[in-house]
């Protein structure tokens, strides 16, 4: 049963190379459907392990499951659209359905394998389907952007493998060593300093992928180049290799190295921190300054998750709503690119006048990202916050906050003029596509999703949350 | 045997760091994956799993890669040097201070068992990982950059091999058809490159910065 998340995605995305017309948009809204009804359907009945417990679900995997799924369906939905805004892409868009189909398997995989070996193969295949994503729009500038996204990556995922032959090695008394589920009851056994080596290796890997600086200098070019429903989904893989570094700090947890873990995960975390604040400062380019917003981000689910349980929680509910919120932010970055055809903050301008509803759905996103209720991340961020000064590192904390509130200013001073006030002089506006209104449905119900969450966060939610947390904690 | 080994993966990566034509580039490439292909027979117990999997690493690593290494060279139509952005002098004495780095590392390792009495091979693989990255950083070719990263990759293959860790079929094979995808990507990344640009110089890949840009993307 478990298998099914990984071939149907899989097997369909390849099909979508021999479909030529319109009916490939509805062929990835089926694969997305399906992949999302298998999800839903984790919480009702039990997927029994494969392969000698190689792939399982716990609750940890469900909930990012869960999140790229909802994701991954909305994304399915705005691509329709996407796609008839403009007629010299069609031709690309086989391509561009199978390798987001292959992407979503990969990322599933990554979700729901136990075994190190497997979770570097499928992060390192989502790299290679997602390259020629980044290619879509076959410009000078995108292609170097997937260059670079390519050997950046690539070498960093290679690092996590040094990581894995390491943690290998630590554990070589034990059967399999890097089966998950057989290293955690002996986890204490392992030679320490080799682990406390395999973990560098995995953050800095991993950590190459999910974007903490000082790794991240693939991501702004690769978010900014993609077309915005690529970008929507990046967030979604960032989370992924967030999950994996989480499971292996789950074994350093089991062999007593908490403490190590969290010194590690605390000095990326503010480094992104530090690094997003300094770029989103005077920053001209949105689609660039919501991809450093997504640098924050990871940073600071890094940060609660190296601050306890509260943390942790804190830091799950964050993957939730930056998945949504991101996703929701650049669909109508796309919307505002069709219409002023520039990425300059300065050449948008009155977009309630000319598009209110496009303008009001990006002040909303703003409020959103930057952590206002009443939107979800309002109180992930004030959880992890919490988390922090419950943990004694007050100082940190100061800083943090600093941080947080430059990156506030930072975005606040591009987000105002480009919604109120009027257009620049000299603009040539796109006359507005109706399809453009229909671009922004799958954005509200992303908002919508993280409102949900900012107001009340349904039962089953919660309880998933809190289980997978105690798991990731140790 | 161990220690000639060694020998001629040291020499072939201080050729590597140093040759000007990427065609022997390519070739050395190749030798070195036949060489760190064949090294778990000498360290294991010699079964038909074992066997099957050396002969697919053999194929991918010394005949499969290279072959598209060569495909991608001929499509570019890269007939020039390397063009490093250091001169050979210096990588030279670059790649020597890197020797002598991963003798220092590998001398401070807690590696217990020393491998058939040679405790020289555990820094074979340093020496290869730090090979991979000198080509990437100081080569400005495209194809430069991809032979960087199958050689680093070699190393942390041997890496596994030295310290004697268990084979799992299922993952080495996936891990070699990843390596195999990102280089499939890779030459298509190269062509694309070329065709646009006229050249697949990465060292002029520097049009992506914190300025704005305007128009469709």
């Amino acid at each position: 049963m478990i298998t099914l998340f990984v071939l149907i995605p899989a097997l369909i995305g390849l099909l979508c190379l021999l479909i030529k017309s319109s009916a490939l948009r509805v062929t990835m809204i089926v694969a997305a459907t399906l992949h999302l009804g298998l999800t839903v359907s984790t919480f009702f009945c039990d997927f029994e392990p494969f392969y000698h417990g190689w792939f399982a679900i716990n609750s940890a995997s469900q909930l990012f499951l869960l999140a790229l799924s909802v994701l991954f369906f909305v994304v399915a939905c705005y691509s329709r659209d996407y796609m008839g805004l403009n007629s010299r892409i069609i031709k690309y868009e086989a391509r561009y359905s199978c390798c987001m189909l292959l992407m979503l398997s990969a990322m599933s995989l990554v979700l729901l394998s136990r075994h190190f070996g497997v979770m570097w193969i499928a992060m390192e295949a989502t790299t290679l389907f997602s390259a020629p994503l980044i290619y879509f729009h076959r410009s000078h500038t995108s292609l170097e952007a997937t260059w670079k996204y390519l050997m950046i990556c690539s070498i960093g995922i290679a690092l996590a493998l040094l990581g894995n032959i390491l943690l290998a090695y630590a554990y070589r008394s034990v059967d399999s060593p890097l089966l998950l589920d057989n290293l955690l009851p002996l986890a204490a056994s392992g030679d320490i300093k080799w682990l406390k080596a395999a973990f560098i290796f995995f953050v800095i890997g991993y950590g190459t992928k999910m974007g903490l600086a000082p790794m991240h200098s693939w991501l702004p070019d690769a978010y900014s180049e993609a077309p915005p429903p690529v970008s929507a989904i990046f967030p979604a893989l960032m989370h992924c290799a967030f999950l994996l570094v989480m499971r292996v700090g789950e074994v350093c947890q089991a062999a007593g190295l908490g403490a190590f873990r969290n010194e590690i995960l605390i000095f990326f975390a503010v480094a992104s921190l530090l690094f997003a604040a300094i770029f989103i400062i005077g920053q001209k380019d949105y689609p660039r300054m919501l991809a450093y917003s997504s640098i924050e981000q990871i940073g600071l689910m890094t940060l609660g998750a190296a601050c306890g349980v509260v943390g942790m929680v804190g830091s799950l509910l964050h993957m939730l709503n930056h998945t949504m919120i991101k996703g929701m932010l650049f669909m109508i970055s796309g919307n505002i690119l069709a219409i002023y055809r520039s990425r300059n903050v300065n050449k948008v301008g009155g977009m309630l006048q000319i598009s209110p509803l496009t303008g009001i759905m990006w002040l909303a996103g703003f409020m959103a990202i930057t952590g206002l209720p009443p939107f979800g991340m309002f109180i992930s961020k004030l959880m992890i916050i919490r988390s922090m000064l419950d943990s004694g590192v007050s100082p940190i904390v100061f800083v943090v906050l600093l941080l947080l509130v430059m990156i506030f200013i930072g975005m606040l001073v591009a987000f105002i003029p480009m919604t109120m006030g009027s257009a620049p002089s000299g603009t040539t506006l796109k006359p507005s596509n109706p399809r453009l209104r229909w671009l922004l449905l799958p954005a509200a119900v992303l908002g919508l999703i993280s409102l949900i969450l900012g107001v009340c966060v349904p039962n089953t939610i919660y309880r998933l949350i809190m289980d997978a947390a105690a798991i990731l904690s140790g | 045997m161990i220690n000639l080994i060694f020998a001629a993966i040291v020499l072939s990566c201080l050729m590597l760091s140093v040759s000007s034509r990427i065609k022997s580039c390519i070739h050395i490439v190749a030798i070195q994956g036949a060489i760190v292909s064949l090294f778990p027979l000498l360290l294991n117990a010699i079964d038909t799993e074992l066997l099957v999997l050396v002969v697919i690493t053999i194929s991918v690593k010394a005949i499969i890669l290279p072959l598209m290494l060569l495909r991608s060279m001929r499509i570019a139509a890269v007939r020039r040097e390397v063009e490093p952005l250091i001169s050979y002098p210096i990588s030279i004495a670059v790649s020597i201070a890197g020797l002598l780095f991963s003798l220092w590392i590998a001398s401070r390792l807690p590696v217990t068992e020393t491998i058939h009495g040679s405790s020289l091979m555990i820094v074979a693989p340093f020496f290869m990982m730090f090979t991979g990255l000198f080509l990437i950083v100081s080569r400005t070719k495209a194809l430069t950059g991809i032979m960087g990263y199958l050689v680093f990759e070699n190393g942390i293959y041997l890496f596994g091999g030295v310290l004697g860790l268990e084979h799992n079929f299922i993952v080495e094979v996936g891990i070699l058809l990843d390596v195999l995808v990102m280089v499939f990507v890779a030459g298509v990344a190269i062509f694309h490159i070329n065709r646009k640009f006229d050249h697949i110089d990465t060292g002029r890949l520097t049009h992506l910065n914190e300025d704005p840009m305007d128009g469709e993307r």
